[in-house]
C-alpha cells in the first residue's frame, strides 16, 4: 500500500515536473520569442508563407547564426585597439538650418495631420483606401519608422504637435512650465507603448478609419495639454511615446547630427558615444521603453505562428477573428515583455557575477538593464524593418493608388489608371527566397549591431580584458540564441 | 527651446495667413470633395460591402473587392439600378465573426446602406446573419457555405450567387465514381472544413456505389506529411485531398515524393491551390490530377463570350492572373459570386420597383421568386438556378485536369447533379 502511495506520489511529482517543464518551455520560448518581429500593421499579406516552406530555411538559419556567432568570437579575441575605432564618425557637413522654413514645415504637418483625421471620419470607409490608415499603419507606422532609424530624421518635420504648441503659446501668451515630477521618470511613456502595442494587437479594429482617427485626436489634444502644462521637450521624453522610439530608432542611424554637424559612422555609432539613448536618460524605466519596443514588437510576429495558436488552443487554418482572442493576446503581450525583461536582467546580472567579485564592478539589476538595454535596440529596429518588409511591398502600392485618385476617381496624378495592385511577387519562388534572404539579412545585421554595442558598453567596466569577455557571454549566447529565433520566426508557418 | 518658439512665431499675421492659405489648400483635396461635386441627380442606391480586408480572408478579399468594383462599374455604365447608381460602402470586417456583426450594424446605422453584401468565410457569415436578421437589412453573402441552405439562419440572409459546397462535393462523386475510381482515400484538415467534405462526399461517393475505404484526417497545425500517406491503403483507386494553408505545398510535394512515378488517381478542390500559379515547384506531381473549380481557372477552347467579357471587365488574363502581374493568379474559382449577386440585386431591384429602404422586404421576395438564370453577361460562370425556399443558388461545377500546368476542362457537371432535397423554407419567416 505505502508502495503505491509512494509510486502514486512519484507519478505525480514526475506529471508536476512535466508540467512544469512544459510549461517554463513555453515560457522560455516565449522570451526568446519576445525579442522578435515588431508590431505589424494589420493588414495580412501571408500568402508568400507556404512559398517560404519550400526553401531550405534550416540552412540559411544555420548561416545567420554561425555569422552572429563568428562576430562575437572575433570580438572577444580581438584587442580593445581593434575594436575602439567602430564608434567613432566622420565629419560629413555642417548642419544647414533654415528656420522660416521649418516653420512652415511644421504648419504644413499640422494641417496635413487634420487633412487625414477629416479624411478618417469622413472618407472611404475601406482601410486599404483610406488616406489616414494608409497614412498612419503604411506610411508612418510601417515606413517612417524605418526611414528614421536608417537614412534620415523625418519625426522633427512631421511631428503633428510642434506647430499647434508654439502657436497656442503664441497665441496665449502662456510660458509657465511645470517642472517634470522625477519619480515618473519614463514611465507614462512606457504605458502608453503598452496600450499602443494592445491597440495595435489585441483590438479587433484598429483600421476602422473612423475609429483611428477619433483615438489619433483624442491623444493628439491629449498630448498638446500635457505639452502645454510640462514643456514640448519635457513632455516629448517622457510620455509622447512615438517620439520617443522616434529618438530610440533614430540614435541608431549611420548619418546623424551631432553637435551642429553632420557625421557619418557605424550603425549605433551615437549611441556607443554617448552611451545614452536619444533623449533618454539612462534610467531603468526608458531602459524598460526600449525592451517593450522589442518585446511587443517581437510578440507581433510570434502570435502569427502556429506554435503560438496552438498554445492558446486556436485553429490557425480556422482562425476566429481578433475579437475571439483579446485575452490571450494582451495576456501575451504582457508575458513576452515581461519574461523579456527579466531573462536579459538575470543573464547580464550572471555576466556580471561571473566576470568579477570586486565591489567596484558591482551593479544592481535596475542598473544593469539599464546600462545595457539600448544593446537590443538594433535588434529591435532590424526586426521591425524585416518584418514589415513584404507588407510594405504590397501596402506601397495601395498608397500610391490613394495618391494617384485624391483628386477624385477621373484624375490620376501618377499615372496610375489601370493599374491593380499585386502580391505576385509573393507566389513565384525565387522572388519568395529574394524577400526572404533580404529579412534574414536584416535580422543578423541587426544582431551584429547589437553585439557590437553590448561589446562595448561592457568596455571598460571590468579590471581586465578577461573579465570584460567573461561578463559578455551569457548576453552573447543571448544574441545567438536570439539570431535563431528570429530567422525561424521568418521561416516558421503562420496563420491568424 | 524659447529661442525656437521665438523664432517660430514673430509675424503674426504671416502665420494666420499661412494657415488660411493651408487650410484653403487643404480643402480643395478634402477626401470625396469631387465626388460630391458631382453629386447625381439620384441617389445612390448603397451596398454595403462586407470585405476581408485584412484576417485569414485578405487574399481572397483582394480579389472580391476587385471583382466587385468592375461589377458596379458595369451595372453603373450601363445605366445602374432603376436609373440609380450604385454606391460601394466598404467595410473591413477584419475576418472577424464578431467585428462582421459590427460592421453589418455599421451599414444599417451608419450607412443607411439598403443591403449588405460580399462575406467569404462562413464564420463570418454565421456571426454577422443574425444582426442582420434583427437590423432587417437583406445580407447577400458569397460564401459557398451550407449554412445558408442549411436552415440556420434567416428570411434576410441570402446566397444567390455562389453554390454551397454541399452541392459542389456531391457533384463530384458521379465523375469521380464512373472516372477515376470507386475505392476512394479522403485526405482532409481535421477541422469544419474537412469534416464537410468528408461528411458530404462519403456519402455522394456511396450512393454511386463507390466507398470512401481510408479517412485521413490531418491536424491543422500539421506542417510535414510524410507520416500520414503510409495509411493510404494499397488498393486506394483515388485519392481525394481537400488541404489548405501555409503547408499546402508541402504536402502536395511530400505526396509526389511518396508515390513517385506511380501514383493512384487524385482528385482535389482547388481551395488547397486557389490564387496559387501551377507552375510553382513543387506542383509538378498534379500533372495529370484533376481539380474541382467553381469556375474554370484557365480560358477554356469553348470559352464563352461572357466569360471573355467578365475576364476583361475584372482584368484577368486567358491564365486567370492579373492582366498587370502573370504571377498575381485571381481567386477564380470563387471570384465570379460577387459579380453574380451584384447583377441578382440588380434584378431584384428592378423586379421588386425598389426605391428605398423601405422596400427591403420586397427585394427579397422579388429574388426569393427567381428559378433559372440563363448564362449570359449577367453569370459569366455559367446557368443557374435559384430556391426561393432556401436561399441557395444551384449552378454547374466544373471539373478540370492538370496538363502542362494548366488545367484543362473534362467535364461540367449538370445543374440536376448538385441538387439535394430542401433543408428549410426561409419563405415561412415572417419578416
Amino acid at each position: 500500500m505505502i508502495a503505491l502511495e509512494n509510486t502514486n506520489c512519484r507519478r505525480c511529482f514526475y506529471h508536476l515536473g512535466y508540467h512544469l517543464a512544459h510549461h517554463l518551455g513555453k515560457l522560455f520560448m516565449l522570451v526568446l520569442v519576445a525579442v522578435i518581429a515588431p508590431v505589424k500593421l494589420c493588414y495580412a499579406h501571408a500568402s508568400g508563407q507556404s512559398f517560404v516552406m519550400l526553401l531550405p530555411t534550416d540552412i540559411y538559419i544555420l548561416g545567420g547564426v554561425i555569422v552572429v556567432g563568428l562576430t562575437i568570437v572575433l570580438l572577444a579575441v580581438m584587442p580593445v585597439t581593434g575594436t575602439s575605432g567602430l564608434h567613432h564618425s566622420l565629419k560629413l557637413w555642417r548642419q544647414f538650418r533654415m528656420r522660416w522654413l521649418t516653420r512652415y514645415i511644421h504648419m504644413a504637418a499640422l494641417l496635413y495631420f487634420f487633412w487625414l483625421l477629416s479624411a478618417g471620419w469622413y472618407g472611404t470607409t475601406d482601410p486599404l483606401r483610406n488616406p489616414l490608415t494608409l497614412g498612419f499603419w503604411a506610411v508612418f507606422w510601417m515606413g517612417l519608422v524605418m526611414v528614421e532609424g536608417l537614412f534620415f530624421s523625418v519625426w522633427r518635420w512631421i511631428n503633428p504637435w510642434v506647430f499647434a504648441y508654439h502657436f497656442l503659446r503664441w497665441l496665449t501668451g502662456w510660458h509657465g512650465v511645470r517642472g517634470w515630477p522625477s519619480w515618473l521618470a519614463h514611465w507614462p511613456g512606457v504605458i502608453l507603448l503598452f496600450g499602443f502595442a494592445v491597440f495595435t494587437l489585441a483590438d479587433p479594429a484598429p483600421t476602422d478609419p473612423a475609429r483611428l482617427a477619433s483615438f489619433m485626436f483624442a491623444y493628439w489634444l491629449f498630448t498638446l495639454i500635457g505639452m502645454l502644462i510640462f514643456g514640448f521637450r519635457t513632455w516629448s521624453r517622457h510620455v509622447e511615446f512615438f517620439s520617443m522610439i522616434m529618438a530610440s530608432f533614430g540614435s541608431l542611424r549611420m548619418v546623424c547630427v551631432h553637435a551642429g554637424v553632420v557625421r557619418f559612422g557605424l550603425p549605433g555609432w551615437r549611441l556607443m558615444a554617448h552611451r545614452q539613448v536619444g533623449v533618454l536618460r539612462s534610467h531603468i524605466s526608458a531602459a524598460i521603453f526600449l525592451l517593450m519596443l522589442l518585446g511587443v514588437g517581437s510578440f507581433d510576429g510570434f502570435n502569427e505562428t502556429f506554435v503560438w495558436l496552438k498554445w492558446i488552443d486556436v485553429n490557425p487554418l480556422d482562425f476566429p477573428g481578433r475579437s475571439a482572442i483579446i485575452a490571450p493576446t494582451i495576456a501575451g503581450i504582457i508575458l513576452a515583455n515581461l519574461a523579456l525583461i527579466v531573462i536579459f536582467g538575470v543573464l547580464i546580472w550572471m555576466g556580471m557575477v561571473a566576470a568579477s567579485d570586486q565591489p567596484q564592478h558591482r551593479y544592481s539589476m535596475a542598473e544593469l538593464i539599464a546600462i545595457y538595454a539600448p544593446s537590443l535596440l538594433p535588434i529591435a529596429l532590424a526586426y521591425h524593418v524585416a518584418h514589415y518588409l513584404p507588407s510594405l511591398l504590397v501596402e506601397a502600392q495601395y498608397v500610391a493608388l490613394a495618391i494617384d485618385g485624391m483628386f477624385g476617381k477621373d484624375v490620376h496624378v501618377l499615372g496610375l489608371q489601370g493599374f491593380h495592385v499585386t502580391d505576385g511577387f509573393f507566389k513565384h519562388l525565387d522572388w519568395v527566397r529574394m524577400i526572404w534572404l533580404i529579412q534574414a539579412g536584416i535580422v543578423v545585421a541587426g544582431h551584429i549591431a547589437s553585439v557590437l554595442v553590448a561589446h562595448h558598453l561592457a568596455t571598460g567596466r571590468y579590471g581586465n580584458r578577461f573579465e570584460t569577455v567573461i561578463s559578455q557571454m551569457p548576453i552573447a549566447l543571448f544574441m545567438i540564441a536570439y539570431t535563431w529565433l528570429g530567422l525561424w520566426l521568418l521561416a516558421a508557418p503562420k496563420g491568424g | 527651446m524659447k529661442k525656437t518658439s521665438k523664432s517660430l512665431l514673430t509675424p503674426r499675421r504671416q502665420v494666420i495667413k499661412g494657415a488660411a492659405a493651408s487650410l484653403a489648400l487643404g480643402a480643395v483635396s478634402m477626401p470625396l470633395m469631387g465626388r460630391y461635386a458631382q453629386t447625381q441627380s439620384a441617389e445612390p442606391i448603397k451596398i454595403g460591402f462586407q470585405v476581408h480586408r485584412t484576417g485569414i480572408g485578405a487574399a481572397y478579399g483582394r480579389w472580391y473587392d476587385r471583382t466587385t468594383m468592375a461589377a458596379v462599374e458595369k451595372i453603373n455604365n450601363a445605366g445602374g439600378i432603376n436609373g440609380r447608381p450604385v454606391e460601394i460602402i466598404a467595410e473591413d470586417d477584419g475576418t472577424d465573426p464578431k467585428r462582421g456583426a459590427e460592421v453589418v450594424e455599421k451599414f444599417a446605422t451608419q450607412h443607411n446602406a439598403d443591403l449588405a453584401f460580399g462575406t467569404l468565410f462562413s464564420h463570418v457569415v454565421y456571426g454577422s446573419a443574425p444582426r442582420a436578421g434583427e437590423l432587417k437589412i437583406p445580407y447577400f453573402v458569397v460564401s459557398e457555405g451550407h449554412h445558408v441552405a442549411s436552415g440556420a439562419l434567416n428570411r434576410y440572409t441570402l446566397q444567390p450567387g455562389i453554390t454551397d459546397v454541399k452541392s459542389q462535393v456531391q457533384a463530384m462523386a458521379p465523375f469521380v465514381a464512373d472516372n477515376l475510381g470507386k475505392k476512394v482515400t479522403m485526405v482532409y484538415p481535421d477541422f469544419a472544413f474537412g469534416h464537410d467534405h468528408r461528411d458530404y462526399f462519403s456519402a455522394a461517393i456511396e450512393a454511386q456505389g463507390g466507398q470512401v475505404i481510408e479517412k485521413i484526417a490531418i491536424p491543422p497545425t500539421e506542417t510535414s506529411f510524410t507520416k500520414y500517406f503510409p495509411k493510404i491503403p494499397r488498393d486506394t483507386e483515388v485519392i481525394y485531398h481537400v488541404m489548405v494553408g501555409p503547408a499546402v505545398l508541402t504536402f502536395v510535394k511530400e505526396m509526389g515524393e511518396f508515390f513517385g512515378s506511380s501514383r493512384p488517381e487524385i482528385f482535389g478542390f482547388i481551395d488547397s491551390l486557389e490564387a496559387t500559379d501551377l507552375s510553382s515547384p513543387g506542383l509538378e506531381f498534379l500533372e495529370g490530377t484533376y481539380f474541382w473549380e467553381g469556375n474554370p481557372r484557365y480560358a477554356q477552347a469553348n470559352q464563352s463570350e461572357y466569360d471573355k467579357a467578365y475576364r476583361a471587365a475584372v482584368g484577368v488574363d486567358a491564365n486567370g492572373a492579373s492582366v498587370s502581374d502573370s504571377k498575381d493568379v485571381s481567386t477564380y474559382a470563387h471570384m465570379f459570386g460577387c459579380w453574380e449577386t451584384l447583377h441578382i440585386v440588380k434584378a431584384g431591384m428592378e423586379a421588386s420597383g425598389y426605391r428605398g429602404t423601405g422596400d427591403r422586404a420586397k427585394l427579397i421576395e422579388a429574388v426569393e421568386s427567381m428559378s433559372d438564370m440563363p448564362h449570359s453577361h449577367a453569370h459569366p460562370q455559367g446557368a443557374k438556378r435559384f430556391n426561393g425556399k432556401t436561399h441557395q443558388v444551384f449552378g454547374h461545377q466544373y471539373i478540370t485536369k492538370v496538363s502542362n500546368s494548366k488545367l484543362d476542362l473534362v467535364h461540367t457537371t449538370s445543374i440536376e447533379d448538385t441538387l439535394y432535397p430542401d433543408e428549410v423554407d426561409y419563405t415561412k419567416q415572417s419578416f
